[in-house]
């Protein structure tokens, strides 16, 4: 009984890991490139409108 | 020249001279740079980032010539055209702009219809299930095409209206009839509501994505379009070349399927208790 409440445990803390990886990696990693570049042109627009005066 | 740079500077640095302000210049820039991403995704998407440089140039000009008091006209022009160039955009590509807003409201909708109660017992749907498995592996080996969409949900008239109206109980060999290359009807779609065949000889929307295989033919766009447009739908193709079974759900096609993992599948969109627990695991 104990030793299935252990295996279940491990399951879900395995799965709750593997989620966490997925949503690292889907933020992190996945598309870097176009995130880099957006991010430039989030940072070149902003710089652009509060420098202005806007 | 020298004071436009002294002003620009001291209105950045102004963003930042106060702790709030850093936060909300931080939020600014991140909200930002969800919208851009955004945008140039859905342009990736639809493999025209070409756009992308225009809208970049048109946002740029626009923000500089409206901050322009010499130039009215020119100021408002540009800020119009780059608008106007946005709406082009999502004009342009309507098919994925309506389904990203499709899903924005109905992210969960698919999941409901799967849990939709039909007119008739479980044993019947089973039964329903087992007949679609047995007609699909039928057609498979004799390489007969077949386009098969199980609608837990409504059925949208003007597709019904494409067909032929049937209303009839399932049954393994009537739907091997609807597809017999010597029927009138073979060559559309035939849809399914739990054991009820709705309709047959259907034409649906054909999926305008242009990375799919080339070995995928017009029976397998069409599933694929389908889906796209209707989450709820699931569509089964036989390939009349191969014989393959390929199962399209949600805009995505999953090819050399066998009658356990279809049945699987069916029973999951069924909303059967069995499949509703090996899907939460």
């Amino acid at each position: 009984m104990q030793s299935n409440k252990v295996s279940t445990k491990n399951t879900e803390n395995s799965n709750n890991n593997s989620k966490f990886k997925k949503f690292l990696y889907n933020v992190f990693v996945k598309n870097i490139g176009y995130k880099l570049v957006s991010l430039a042109i989030a940072i070149f627009i902003w710089i652009l409108i509060v420098g202005l005066g806007f | 020249m020298a004071e436009f740079f002294k002003g620009f500077f001291s209105n950045i640095a102004g963003a930042f001279s106060q702790p709030h302000l850093i936060i909300l210049s931080i939020l600014d820039i991140v909200a930002t740079f969800i919208i851009v991403y955004a945008l140039l995704m859905f342009l990736k998407r639809n493999n025209a980032t070409r756009l992308f440089r225009y809208l970049a140039i048109a946002s740029v000009v626009a923000i500089i010539l409206s901050n322009r008091p010499q130039m009215p006209v020119m100021g408002k022009l540009a800020t119009y055209f780059f608008f106007v160039v946005l709406l082009g955009v999502f004009i342009l590509y309507t098919d994925d702009t309506k389904r990203i807003l499709r899903r924005l409201y109905s992210s969960k909708e698919y999941q409901k219809a799967y849990n939709i109660q039909y007119d008739c017992s479980e044993e019947d749907l089973r039964e329903a299930i087992s007949d679609i498995v047995k007609a699909v592996q039928s057609m498979s080996k004799k390489n007969t095409g077949a386009l098969i969409i199980i609608a837990p949900d409504n059925i949208p008239e003007a597709i019904i209206e494409s067909g032929t109206t049937i209303d009839a109980n399932l049954s393994a060999s009537l739907i091997e009839c609807l597809f017999s290359t010597k029927a009138p009807l073979h060559d559309g779609a035939v849809f399914i509501r739990g054991n009820k065949i709705m309709a047959a000889g259907c034409f649906l929307p054909l999926t305008q994505n242009t990375t799919l295989d080339k070995e995928l033919g017009t029976r397998h766009r069409a599933a694929i379009g389908e889906t796209e447009q209707y989450d709820s739908h699931l569509a089964i193709i036989v390939s009349e070349e191969t014989g393959v079974i390929s199962v399209a759900r949600r805009g995505e096609i999953v090819r050399y399927y066998d009658s356990v993992m279809l049945n699987e599948v069916l029973e999951q969109v069924y909303g059967l208790k069995g499949a509703l627990k090996s899907n939460r695991k």
